[in-house]
């Protein structure tokens, strides 16, 4: 079974707004790029499969297990790993205490969450800065620590949202090698409203407006949406989100 | 600026401000100045202890919003000082419109002298105050700290001097309690004191929020110290009350040029000169049948020790306004009887008894008396004239003095 | 749980405790003059009515910088822990206001039975409306019911519980409702105010 999460007519409003009604999809295995503009509903999606959120109707189910469902919530919670759009950083912890805060809220004792936490440090590239305050790090620095808790667990899917926004050139570009470490040892899908950041570095690109799915499937059929005559990129994204 | 009223906290808080103002001052009596001293100092508390204190943790609220936005890293090209006064406005607009709302609920009349204009502007300032110290206070304590120190801080600033010494530290906050009865009038130097205080926090609030420079936060607090320094030197010998007595060229007198007879009346009390004329000429022809003659001028407010003088108010009946006059007969206690025994104290009911009655107006202390006065003064009224006028004239010696014992009735029988 | 309890600040949290038991028992027994509606003449106000607020300030600030959804993905059972710290602190309120009262003999345990029910208005606030109206909620209660509640000679009204009588029934079961209703919304998963969403 794929470890990616499965969306059967979820339906989600925050307060009188509805964000996602009736959406259904399977996420594919490997690596997908969800896109879509700003308000389209990306951090709704992530959040309701992180298990943050539950869905008003509907379920979502990683490995057999569902978000909602209270005797196999915590088998789903270790499956998933999560990075939020803003990633905080807590008062009164070094790095690497931070990292192993998370393990053990997933439910690894404290002394495997302190030890898994230096493996999940190395993924990020963030052994050198362990014993730095965690309220020191730079805005870049702060992402890596964000895949680090993210990948403490070893979760089977991981979700990563807007992770480099705000990111300089440098930071950006760590940031894609330490997606391109993970590429192939973890299913992960990745929101951004950037076009820029779709490349055939992704098996899939999903494309998000409105709470409605617009597109799915490879990025060369993602970009055989394009106009000839336009910049590929752009034509194939506004064609995709001017679709009915 | 729609969008910033909008967001600001403080149009939300205006309208609940103003009814919850209202309603806590709105029907209170005004006191007797027909000018409105009272009400429209009553108005200035108001706003110093409930107004302000709301206020100041607006302020707080506002300065924390700025904090989380992090508008430090965004490289601003406005001044710090145009980012407050942007996110203050609201708020202090809505203190004003509070404050105005309150001061016309309240006031009868606009201000006629100069402290009560003073005191009508004094809130605007305070308001202004309260804003910024506690935006500057929230700029540099956490929200969750920022806010309650702000409005307790505020509150407890403004209520709690009246509860300690010395006196006049009362009066530097714009939190008046004691103006006015119609023979006083607000001191210029209570108001202008507060004023002086109110306007050192607002412009050191408005330094310590514009910058953190070790020196302006350095100068903004030696140049409050030295405001507050001014202003308690200016109330310094202030008592407990922030009044003075009102000037006695405000009594109004009209003399009679038959009997020479002068009544001088506080300009409230005027529509009760023909109840008082009538009442003081019946006394003086009671009197005379005695021989004894009170002083031409009768007046309200103290102008010489040879008046006889009287206090009372605007809505006073025909026997309130007769217990005034014969009060005002009564020869004055001594200052040293507080300092220890005053022998002549066991005479001072009955020789006011004894005047009342020689007044003509017995009824006019009926229901004050203890029993042994109205015993012993009975006694005195028993003997004949010529013991009458000894025990009249030995007590009225004894009442002036804290050394000389009363004669009583019993030591002339 | 090392790391839970360190990311909540526990050095701020024990000054503030600190500074919570000076002032209670320095002006624990003072009153002041607060401005009432339902009589015209000044009521006191004891200042045990706002002493309890400091408490309430430093909870708000321990959960502010605290990852919530982060932690709305934990494994872990989280609803016991996130009733730790309001109960340490309502120990901390209580057993201090019983001590200084029977010490000093003042109306101390005011700000232990009030601390009660701000605690309670203050996890309610947090559920519906986020971390920030915590201490304005408590502010809010504490600030009208001098206004509104007190009166110059008699009983203040019933829900002005803050400044009731330390041996007030209805006082005390108003102060154990809202607790009662505040514990049991910290026990429940955090509402999307909570997660900052």
């Amino acid at each position: 079974m794929t470890i990616s999460p499965v969306f059967d007519n979820v339906s989600f409003k925050y307060r009188r707004n509805s964000v996602l009604h009736a959406f259904s999809h399977e996420f594919g295995a490997g690596s997908t790029l969800l896109l879509g503009p700003n308000g389209a509903g990306k951090s709704t999606l992530l959040q309701l499969a992180a298990g943050v959120l539950a869905p008003r109707e509907g379920t979502v189910v990683v490995d057999g297990a569902s978000s909602t469902d209270r005797a196999e919530r915590g088998r789903y919670l270790s499956t998933v790993g999560f990075m939020p759009q803003r990633i905080s950083a807590m008062p009164g912890l070094s790095v690497r205490e931070q990292v192993a805060y998370v393990g053990w809220l997933k439910g690894k004792e404290r002394s495997d969450a302190w030890d898994d936490s230096w493996d999940a440090l190395g993924y990020a590239g963030l052994q050198g800065l362990a014993d730095r305050a965690a309220n020191r790090l730079s805005g870049g620095e702060l992402r890596r620590v964000g895949i680090a808790q993210t990948l403490i667990m070893k979760p089977g899917v991981v979700l990563l949202d807007e992770p480099t926004v705000g990111l300089d050139p440098i930071e950006h570009a760590r940031f894609q090698d330490v997606l391109d470490e993970l590429r192939g040892s973890v299913n992960f899908i990745v929101s951004t409203h950037q076009a820029e950041d779709v490349s055939n570095n992704f098996d899939h690109v999903a494309v998000l407006a409105d709470g409605t799915l617009r597109f799915s499937g490879s990025v060369a059929e993602f970009f055989s949406r394009a106009d000839p005559s336009q910049p590929k990129l752009l034509s194939a994204y506004t064609n995709v989100i001017g679709a009915q | 600026m729609n969008h910033t009223l909008t967001k600001s906290v403080a149009a939300y808080l205006t309208l609940p401000l103003v009814a919850l103002a209202l309603f806590t001052f709105g029907s209170a009596s005004g006191g007797d100045s027909a000018i409105g001293a009272t009400r429209i100092v009553q108005a200035t508390a108001a706003i110093a202890a409930m107004t302000a204190p709301v206020l100041a943790g607006i302020g707080a609220w506002e300065a924390s919003r700025i904090r989380r936005s992090n508008l430090d890293s965004l490289g601003v090209a406005r001044t710090q000082l145009e980012v407050v006064r942007r996110s203050l406005a609201p708020t202090i607009f809505a203190g004003w419109f509070v404050t105005l709302v309150i001061q016309l609920a309240r006031a009868r009349a606009f201000p006629s002298s100069l402290p009560l204009l003073l005191e009508f502007l004094l809130p605007y300032l305070i308001v202004v105050s309260a804003t910024l110290a506690g935006f500057a206070l929230g700029q540099r304590l956490h929200g969750a700290f920022a806010i309650p120190v702000a409005v307790v801080g505020t509150w407890l600033l403004t209520v709690y001097p009246i509860a300690i010494e010395p006196l006049w530290i009362r009066h530097l906050t714009g939190y008046t309690t004691s103006c006015c009865s119609v023979e006083t009038v607000l001191s210029w130097r209570a108001v202008t004191g507060a004023a002086m205080v109110a306007l050192g926090i607002a412009v050191a609030g408005a330094l310590l929020a514009s910058t953190r420079e070790a020196l302006r936060v350095f100068a903004a607090a030696v140049g409050l110290g030295l405001v507050l320094a001014a202003a308690s030197y200016l109330v310094s010998d202030l008592g407990s009350e922030a009044t003075q007595a009102r000037p006695t060229t405000d009594l109004e007198c009209v003399q009679e040029e038959a009997s020479g007879v002068e009544l001088c009346l506080w300009p409230e009390h005027k529509q009760l000169r023909g109840m008082i004329d009538q009442a003081s000429d019946e006394i003086r022809t009671s009197l005379a049948r005695r021989q004894l003659a009170p002083p031409a001028k009768l007046t309200e407010g103290f102008t010489s020790s040879e008046a006889w003088i009287f206090g009372t108010y605007r809505d006073a009946t025909s026997s309130e306004i007769d217990t005034a006059l014969v009060v005002g007969l009564l020869p004055e206690l001594p200052p040293c009887i507080e300092l220890g025994e005053y022998p002549a104290g066991v005479v001072t009911g009955v020789m006011a008894l004894v005047v009342a009655d020689y007044a003509g107006k017995p009824e006019a202390f009926a229901l004050m008396a203890s029993e042994d006065d109205v015993i012993e003064a009975e006694r005195v009224l028993e003997l004949s004239e010529a013991k009458q006028t000894i025990w009249f004239e030995s007590n009225i010696a004894a009442i002036a003095t804290c050394d000389t014992n009363p004669v009583m009735a019993r030591d002339l029988s | 749980m090392k790391w839970w309890f360190t990311a909540r600040r526990p050095l701020m949290l024990a000054q503030a405790v600190a500074a919570y038991l000076a002032f209670l028992v320095v002006l624990g027994g003072a009153e002041l003059p607060l401005p009432s509606i339902l009589d015209p003449g000044a009521a006191s106000t004891p200042l045990s009515v706002f002493l309890p607020i400091l408490l309430i300030a430093a909870l708000q600030r321990s959960q502010d910088e605290v990852d919530h959804v982060v932690e709305a993905t934990a494994v872990r059972p989280l609803w016991l822990l996130r009733l730790v710290l309001p109960c340490g602190l309502l120990t901390v309120a209580i057993v201090s206001a019983l001590v200084v009262a029977a010490a000093t003999g003042g109306d101390q345990l005011m700000a232990g039975r009030n601390f009660v029910g701000y605690l309670g208005i203050a996890l309610l606030a947090y559920r519906w409306l986020g971390s920030r109206a915590m201490t304005v909620a408590v502010l809010v209660v504490a600030g009208l019911a001098g206004p509104l509640g007190a009166r110059q000679f008699g009983e203040p009204e019933i829900w002005a519980f803050p400044l009731h009588r330390p041996g007030s029934l209805p006082a005390a079961g108003i102060c154990g409702v809202l607790l009662a209703l505040g514990l049991a919304q910290s026990m429940r998963k955090p509402s999307l105010r909570q997660l900052g969403i």
